[in-house]
């Protein structure tokens, strides 16, 4: 049975650090320091979302600046004139067809990614596997090697399998490199999931899949969620296999077309920039879709029950 | 295990939760896994030990050469430079990102207007191309057209003109704020997630017992974080040690190799340079040094029983 | 057994995912067309060879029946060629109607376009090869041919090539007697310089290594802008030097290459390119040909060393510079010679490609003067062939004519041996600069720590 870490007995623990801790006053004094706290969080807020946010607003910026000002001594903080076309010169550069490629290979390859981890992560975390300890290593132990080493074997692999200029070759390829860390980041949420709420179940009746399906799953569901963007945006930004294995324009992904703005004799950073802009787009969308899974309340609700 | 009545139909159930069903859940995963990179990776492991160019690779012809490729990695002063830097750089790289993920965590944990707003902004930095990232970073910290410069000389600093990747300890430290920007949000989102799975009375109840927040952080929260912590840890040495794609765009190594790690040296002796076998040899060698500092972690973090 | 398992399992989920993976069959129609137009290209182009591909290919594919080439030798005369991306859109259109009307006149003969990122193009090459498929046609950077002939992947040149092309081009991609690329377009780096800053600082346009070092005094002490800029990562500016300097990078002799840089010309060449670093910014050590281009189109240098693409690139950034550029032979050095590189692209062929006949069939087309003008023109450069030279506008054009002249009348080749390509890959001159101008190290030590690396790589 694998060991987690009961809440009853972490909540005990501080309990009796406490003991001597005066926690009248401090109650008394809660509503002030409840202020200061909210100022700071916001402080924090503010600091945090400067440092991520600001060089995706200087992209943005750069991607409506008119040539002229894209490289001058003194930053231009805000664009003379706002160049929406370079916008439409990216799409008109086949973006739509390497997006639908990009669409298809990221969802196809999270969907089945996290299906696939999730089974191997619970088994992982909550049962007997044999020789667990080993398997374990070995998936860590594939993410260890620098994948430029292994690019020309694993074409050989690739193109013994038939899955070279397809993009199903894309799909089996991505699965294999996220799979890993997907397993163990799952594990890590499984492992800190109570037990006695899984036992309960069987008590009930439900056979060990059924409480894993119905019972665990559902109260993994932030770790799920975080696992699925974990697999989405490696998918989405991977380049070297990308570029590799599938030649033909017609199934290029987004991250080789990006490629296409930089040649032998020149560099065309505007329309990096507005494709990057558009680049990241899919990744808010997805985001957004999952957010309420990865801070909603409910987990806790579950536990009580 | 839960002891249950015994009737026939259980029991076979019993045996097949106990025995089948752990190996039919993994074994989708571990065919995946293993079927696409168990053959590369042993092949790298094969090369390590020969004397391999190009043409070895399309006539399959090439010689064993012992450990000499390992010899010359560890002899060459360059090479042995180059794995001390992507230790130390790689440490740093992995206590910046789980510093700011933590605290990035803890912050989303708390309830403010516009919490969702403040969770897409960390998220971005991680969505964004990582070459195209790179290239924004590399400009503002450009010399002159950079933003960098421009607001540290506005702040009064003396940092009109100054280079940047000239020289390595500030073009790692240049490249080091881009590989924690990137990462610390797979670290924060993931602490997050953690943090939600938290039941809220297990808190409450030591907030009662009259806990202080740090006390509740350092004796609820991190020991019921630890093994998605342990993880998180884990996987951004794995990510920081192996460090390439930042590297390569904003100093591609230079000036004079001086910003050079083990991942670009790998690749420039396999790839340029086209000797096989020493870059296979540099592969192996991230391999054990990775795998060292994870058994390392593991053995802190006192989980052997666990692994 | 347990891979035969693995390995059947791969394949249900790959056959689960074609649904998903659309327009992947697309290659079985292909074949299945294949045999009906056979008889098509022999009204065509090439009277002879036109059966003799097509029926190598039908036996090769049937002998190998390898699934795993779904683009695979095409039975008709598929042809998979890569093309360098070139970054702008016109260019590639050129490319692709060319291509197009190549398939016009041969029947049945399709033609597979795909763009490589210049950036990855060795590394795709080595993958390629190393992983045994490779296109049938390609564009090489002149400076790989060498290095990946000798190692055994292109196939060489049979017979005559003709002696149209531009000699030094030829030479890049000679290996012991034998040819392996065909000249497609090239181009040699000339001074560009701003008539208005040269005329207000009252200097002529230097010709000699010492007019161009008074020169810039003189703009140095007369404008607040800096007369010429270096990069620590431009061999192309930096190597030719030494030519100029009266001296050669290496000379092959009884089988070994005889280093030439640790050398009284290989000092003189480091030092002059130092003494012309005095007006560049610290952060030039890490600078390369784009930010040297980028920095006189900001109007921030007066000369620069840069090709015609770098030229074209800065009119169309920064109009306002029009008419107050101008572009002459690089300076004269104490060798006597004014020579600069000649680089450029191959079209190559692959020796693992079963349509040679074909390949250079469609090589031949690329290259007619029309095709090859059109194509340079567009991206700035100047077409490999000597009619195509002529042929060309930037022999008329009176900016544009000195890099035709520097080109045909003043350039060389490094090396022609796959070890150039591993000094290229190691950077050595680069990295010895670098040193130099980070103030680390002496020019007489560099020259001798770069002598030293290059005989290594050269002779390895």
């Amino acid at each position: 049975m694998a060991t987690i870490t009961p809440p009853t007995t972490s909540a005990g623990r501080p309990a009796a650090g406490t003991t001597t801790s005066p926690g009248a006053r401090r109650r008394r004094r809660k509503s002030g320091r409840a202020l200061v706290g909210q100022i700071a969080t916001i402080a924090g807020a503010v600091a945090l979302v400067s440092f991520s946010v600001f060089p995706l607003l200087w992209m943005f910026i750069t991607s409506v600046k008119p040539d002229s000002e894209i490289l001058t001594s003194a930053p231009v903080l805000w664009p003379s004139s706002w160049q929406w076309s370079r916008y439409g010169e990216v799409i008109d550069r086949g973006f739509g067809d390497a997006l639908v490629n990009s669409l298809i290979v990221t969802l196809t390859v999270t969907l089945l990614g996290i299906v696939v981890a999730a089974f191997a992560g619970y088994a992982f975390a909550r049962t007997h596997v044999p020789l667990k300890r080993w398997l374990l290593l070995v998936v860590l132990a594939t993410q260890m090697f620098p994948v430029v080493v292994m690019i020309i074997p694993l074409f050989t692999v690739m193109r013994s399998l038939g899955l070279l200029d397809n993009l199903v070759g894309l799909v089996v390829s991505y699965l294999s490199f996220t799979t890993p860390l997907a397993i163990w980041i799952l594990r890590g949420f499984f492992r800190g999931i109570p037990v006695d709420v899984e036992e309960a179940a069987w008590v009930d009746g439900a056979t060990r899949f059924q409480a894993m399906w119905r019972v665990v799953m559902p109260m993994a569901g932030p770790g799920i969620a975080a696992a699925a963007i974990f697999v989405f945006i490696a998918a989405w930004n991977e380049f070297l296999f990308a570029l590799t294995f599938v030649k033909d324009e017609a199934r290029q992904t987004l991250p080789v077309a990006l490629q296409s703005f930089v040649g032998r004799a020149s560099t065309d950073y505007g329309g990096i920039m507005a494709f990057s802009v558009l680049f990241t787009l899919p990744v808010v969308i997805f985001f957004l879709f999952l957010h309420t899974r990865l801070t909603d309340g409910m987990v806790a609700g579950a536990v009580k029950g | 295990m839960t002891a249950t009545s015994v009737s026939p139909g259980r029991s076979w159930r019993q045996r097949f939760d106990t025995r089948i069903l752990p190996v039919v859940l993994v074994t989708p995963a571990m065919v995946l896994i293993t079927g696409l990179i168990g053959w590369p990776i042993l092949r790298t492991l094969w090369l390590s030990f020969r004397e391999a160019g190009l043409r070895s690779l399309t006539t399959g012809e090439s010689d064993f050469v012992g450990l000499s490729n390992y010899a010359e990695a560890l002899s060459d002063p360059h090479l042995r430079r180059v794995v001390l830097v992507t230790l130390v750089f790689g440490l740093l790289c992995v206590v910046g990102t789980m510093t700011l993920g933590m605290a990035a965590a803890l912050l989303l944990n708390r309830p403010f207007p516009g919490r969702v707003f403040v969770t897409l902004a960390v998220l971005l930095p991680w969505a964004m191309p990582r070459v195209a990232a790179a290239t924004v970073w590399k400009w503002m910290f450009n010399d002159r057209y950079g933003f960098v410069n421009w607001s540290l000389s506005n702040l009064g600093l003396d940092f009109d003109g100054y280079a940047w990747f000239v020289s390595p300890l500030p073009a790692f430290f240049a490249i080091g704020v881009v590989v924690v920007w990137q990462s610390f949000p797979f670290v924060a989102i993931s602490l997050l997630a953690g943090l939600q799975s938290i039941p809220d009375d297990v808190i409450d109840a030591a907030r009662i017992d009259g806990a202080s927040a740090w006390q509740r952080l350092r004796h609820v929260t991190m020991p019921m974080l630890k093994p998605v912590l342990l993880v998180l840890i884990v996987l951004s040495t794995i990510w920081d040690f192996k460090v390439f794609d930042q590297v390569f765009v904003m100093t591609g190594g230079g000036p004079a190799r001086s910003t050079e790690v083990l991942s670009i040296a790998t690749y420039r002796e396999a790839f340029t340079q086209l000797d096989f076998g020493l870059g296979s040899a540099l592969a192996m060698l991230m391999f054990a040094i990775l795998a060292v500092v994870t058994v390392i972690y593991i053995r802190l973090i006192k989980e052997e029983e666990e692994l | 057994m347990h891979i035969r398992r693995l390995l059947a399992v791969l394949a249900a989920l790959a056959l689960f995912l074609t649904a998903c993976g659309g327009g992947d069959t697309a290659d079985t129609t292909d074949t299945a067309e294949a045999p009906e137009a056979t008889e098509a290209p022999e009204g065509a182009d090439a009277p002879e060879p036109a059966d003799s591909p097509d029926t190598a290919a039908v036996t090769d594919a049937a002998e190998e029946s390898e699934p795993a080439e779904p683009a695979g030798g095409g039975v008709e005369g598929e042809l998979t060629v890569w093309i360098m991306e070139p970054g702008n859109e016109e260019v590639q259109a050129v490319v692709d109607d060319t291509a197009a009307a190549f398939e016009e006149e041969n029947d049945g003969v399709t033609v597979d376009l795909q763009y490589v990122p210049w950036g990855n193009a060795h590394d795709q090459f080595v993958t390629a090869i190393g992983g045994g498929q490779v296109p049938d046609v390609a564009e090489m950077g002149t400076t790989w041919t060498a290095e990946f002939a000798e190692l055994g992947g292109l196939a060489p040149i049979e017979g005559e090539m003709g002696g149209d092309y531009v000699e030094s081009l030829v030479d890049s991609g000679t290996v012991d007697g034998t040819a392996y690329g065909y000249p497609w377009y090239a181009g040699a780096r000339s001074l560009i310089y701003r008539t208005d800053i040269l005329e207000e600082a009252g200097v002529e346009v230097p010709e000699t290594w010492d007019d161009l070092l008074s020169a810039s005094e003189t703009i140095a002490g007369s404008t607040d802008i800096a007369p010429i800029q270096v990069a620590g990562d431009y061999t192309h500016m930096l190597v030719p030097l030494l030519w100029q300097a009266g001296g050669d990078v290496a000379t092959f002799e009884d089988g070994t290459w005889e280093t030439n840089i640790d050398s009284e010309e290989g000092r003189a060449a480091l030092q002059y390119y130092v003494d012309l670093a005095e007006w560049s910014p610290d952060s030039a050590v890490q600078w390369n040909s784009v930010d040297i281009r980028e920095n006189f189109a900001n109007g921030d240098a007066a000369m620069m060393v840069g090709g015609g693409w770098d030229l074209a690139a800065i009119l169309s950034n920064s109009p306002d510079l029009e008419g107050k550029v101008g572009v002459a032979l690089l300076p004269e050095g104490p060798g006597g010679n004014q020579d600069t590189f000649a680089g450029g692209s191959h079209f190559v062929t692959f020796a693992e490609s079963d349509q040679q006949e074909l390949a250079t069939q469609f090589i031949d087309f690329m290259l007619q003067s029309d095709n090859v003008a059109t194509f340079a023109d567009t991206l700035g450069f100047l077409p490999g062939t000597v009619s195509g030279v002529e042929a060309s506008s930037a022999s008329e054009d009176e900016l544009f004519s000195p890099f035709a002249t520097q080109l045909v009348e003043h350039s060389r080749t490094y090396p022609a041996t796959a070890g150039w390509g591993a000094v290229e890959g190691d950077k050595t001159f680069v990295n010895g600069i670098q040193e130099v101008l980070q103030g680390s190290t002496t020019v007489d030590e560099a020259a001798a720590k770069i002598d030293q690396q290059v005989s290594e790589l050269l002779n390895s």
